[in-house]
């Protein structure tokens, strides 16, 4: 009897915890389909050709940052093209290593269209679509080098978050030379690791203070990873302690601690990344810092180039890199009551007035990818 | 380098002793019952997750301090039984046990509160923190050693406890002689299994404070992945360590002082990645210097 009843509980709780393993490394065990799935033409007797199925690839679909908004923009595919497209979603967890497998099992599934995010997955978008030249692929996020690779059927987005950077740097530039602010002029920088992503915001926000103030001072730390909360709040802490008074976070969930730090000091400001997160912290105690919050418009940007592409498949440029920025609302940061009663409404339309002048062309701002790690440097330090 | 002279940064040195000291303590008594305690890491998780579920729901902070406790006991008895009742290797287990908290974290984050990142809806309790009448007013020091969280006073008096206990208490030499010879103490009557477990529980309790700290003492919030392998580092300052609590504090110390000053120097500008090095390379540094030392004090007993 204890014989059997050992071999039922071994067996339970291997059930349970592949089921807990499964959901940690999703790989297509954890495909959340969304899709209508039935292909057939609508009613309309113009409606003549078959629906393309495009297929969203993400960590998970709730992360409150930008895979949440290529989810965003998949669904508002879903519900405004659906004469054209039938819209699946596969979440594949936060092991990297499990995507390859998912993404072979996405093209072997029939999709025409495979759209994946950020940079933890260009390789696998750099070895998949020679194997699949049927299939159209979409990174977004990243780009890879077309002059060495040949990938016809590869569309590379980038953002220009140097724009949003820069907007936010200006708010930040605003914020430290106000009264209310302490006598230092200094503002802070927390970022995940030093990918190209992450410092292409940290460019154009050096580049913002200083077009707002060539004397305030640009502290930067990196937590190394992207969850480590607690190192995340230290750090954010030793900047306030040398005198920071707004700190922008690249830092995904580690951010939260940076979030944090500002709200437990007093008159210290943060400013969030990828979504709202003024919005995401509603009605806990660490809303009233969040000044702003620098967004990457991701379901914009896979919305406008799945219109075009169902327009007009030739239009749109497969083969090459296009980069989005805040002319296409595809970039900006959030204007809200907060950030008027953070910085005044004279300082937000002076931030107005600088994204003017960047949709116009009169600011340009440098971009991370082209500078080495000392040109970089020498922005930040405002030579 | 004048941060060795502020406030700030000895009382930082102590707030990431905190977690770094209790999980230390909680792989020490498991490896001194001769059970290694690989599975902390996850330990750590659950129990963070579960006091702030916990506290979130209910609006308690001595509520969400015992879901801690209670799902940090259960993770690690359950892993005692995987190994000594179902006989499974001691690493795999530890490691798969790590993954299952990983994603059942996330998973069950989602699943109550509809966000995979943070558990931000939730308004969940946190320790409170401790200002010490007499301790706050000593001139150099009382900025540093007073105004901690409860926790990081109760890490210490732990690491005391647990030293007297493992060396005079009769309970202490059971665990100690289960790890260092189970036939012998087998031949003598202790139920090795037994001892082990209770061991477990210790450790079970122990870790789930150290993950407790990272999400209801320092931070307010649980997000996923926040113990970001202090669990695992643990292991090696429980290596250093050895059986003696009170040079757990040390190395522990030791890893808090080196993550301090990288954290410091980063507002130097120094290069990021090179100053991760520095936690990891004082603790190599410094286990040379003692395994010499130890290796020479053994020659010269056997010398005289």
């Amino acid at each position: 009897m204890k014989k059997n009843l050992r071999k039922i509980t071994a067996l339970l709780s291997a059930l349970l915890l592949t089921v807990s393993l499964a959901s940690c490394s999703g790989s297509g065990s954890g495909a959340v389909s969304d899709g209508s799935g039935s292909g057939s033409p609508t009613g309309s007797q113009t409606q003549t050709k078959e629906k393309l199925k495009l297929v969203l690839t993400v960590t998970r679909i709730n992360d409150m940052s930008f895979f949440q908004s290529a989810y965003d923009g998949s669904q508002r595919i879903k519900s405004e093209l659906s004469d054209y497209y039938d819209v699946e979603v596969v979440e594949m967890g936060n092991d990297s290593t499990a995507w390859e497998s998912a993404i072979y099992d996405v093209c072997e599934s029939g999709a025409d269209i495979v759209v994946g995010v950020s940079f933890r997955t260009v390789e696998n978008f750099k070895k998949i679509p020679p194997e699949y030249p049927n299939i159209k692929f979409i990174l977004m996020d990243e780009a890879v080098d077309f002059s060495t690779l040949d990938l016809p059927n590869l569309l590379c987005v980038t953002f220009k978050s140097n724009e949003s950077g820069f907007l936010a740097g200006a708010v930040a530039g605003c914020y430290t030379s106000m009264d209310k602010a302490n006598p230092e002029k200094l503002v802070g920088f927390v970022g995940g690791s030093e990918a190209v992503t992450v410092t292409n915001f940290l460019v154009g926000y050096a580049e913002g203070v200083h077009y707002v103030d060539p004397d305030v001072n640009v502290l930067t730390a990196y937590v190394g990873d992207y969850v480590d909360t607690a190192k995340a709040k230290d750090l954010a802490n030793a900047q306030i302690a040398e005198g920071v008074d707004i700190i922008f976070q690249v830092a995904g969930g580690a951010g939260n601690g940076v979030i944090e730090a500002a709200s437990e000091s007093e008159g210290t400001l943060a400013i969030g990344v990828d979504s709202d997160q003024y919005q995401v912290m509603a009605g806990t105690s660490l809303q009233d810092c969040i000044s702003t919050s620098s967004l990457k418009r991701v379901d914009n940007a896979l919305f406008k180039i799945a219109e075009q592409y169902a327009k007009n498949p030739d239009s749109v440029p497969f083969g090459s890199v296009v980069t989005f920025g805040l002319e296409d609302d595809a970039v900006g940061i959030v204007y809200n009551d907060n950030l008027t009663a953070c910085i005044g409404e004279e300082n937000v339309a002076k931030v107005k007035e600088l994204e003017e002048k960047i949709r116009s062309g009169e600011i340009v701002v440098s971009e991370s990818a082209v500078l080495t790690a000392d040109q970089i440097a020498d922005i930040v330090a405002g030579k | 380098m004048g941060f060795f002279a502020s406030e700030n940064f000895w009382f930082m040195v102590l707030r990431c002793l905190t977690p770094i000291l209790f999980a230390t303590l909680a792989t020490l008594v498991a490896n001194t019952s001769g059970f290694y305690f690989l599975g902390i890491e996850g330990c750590m998780t659950v129990a963070a997750l579960f006091g702030v579920l916990g506290s979130g729901f209910t609006g308690s902070l001595i509520v969400g301090m015992l879901c801690g406790l209670a799902s940090g006991v259960l993770y690690s008895l359950l892993l005692g039984y995987f190994v000594m009742q179902l006989k499974a290797n001691t690493i795999i287990t530890g490691i798969a046990l790590n993954l299952a908290a990983a994603g059942g974290s996330e998973f069950l984050l989602y699943t109550l509160t509809g966000d995979k990142n943070a558990s931000n809806s939730l308004n969940s309790a946190a320790f409170p923190t401790l200002s010490i009448p007499v301790l706050r007013d000593i001139p150099v020091v009382g900025n540093v050693l007073s105004g901690h969280n409860i926790l990081t006073y109760a890490s210490l008096a732990a690491a005391i406890l647990l030293f007297i206990m493992l060396r005079y208490t009769s309970f202490g030499i059971k665990v100690r002689s289960v790890g260092e010879m189970p036939a012998a103490a087998e031949s003598v009557g202790i139920k090795v299994n037994r001892v082990r477990y209770q061991a477990l529980l210790i450790s079970g309790v122990l870790a789930a404070f150290g993950g407790m700290y990272l999400s209801m003492g320092y931070i307010n919030r649980f997000t996923t992945g926040m113990v970001a392998g202090r669990g695992y580092i643990s292991l090696a300052t429980q290596a250093m360590a050895g059986g003696n609590s009170l040079i757990g504090i040390v190395s522990s110390f030791l890893y808090a002082f080196g993550n301090s000053i990288a954290i410091q120097l980063q507002n130097l500008g120094l290069d990021p990645y090179l100053i991760t090095i520095i936690p990891y390379f004082f603790i190599i540094v410094f286990y040379v210097v003692f395994s010499l030392l130890q290796l020479r004090r053994e020659q010269m007993k056997l010398a005289v």
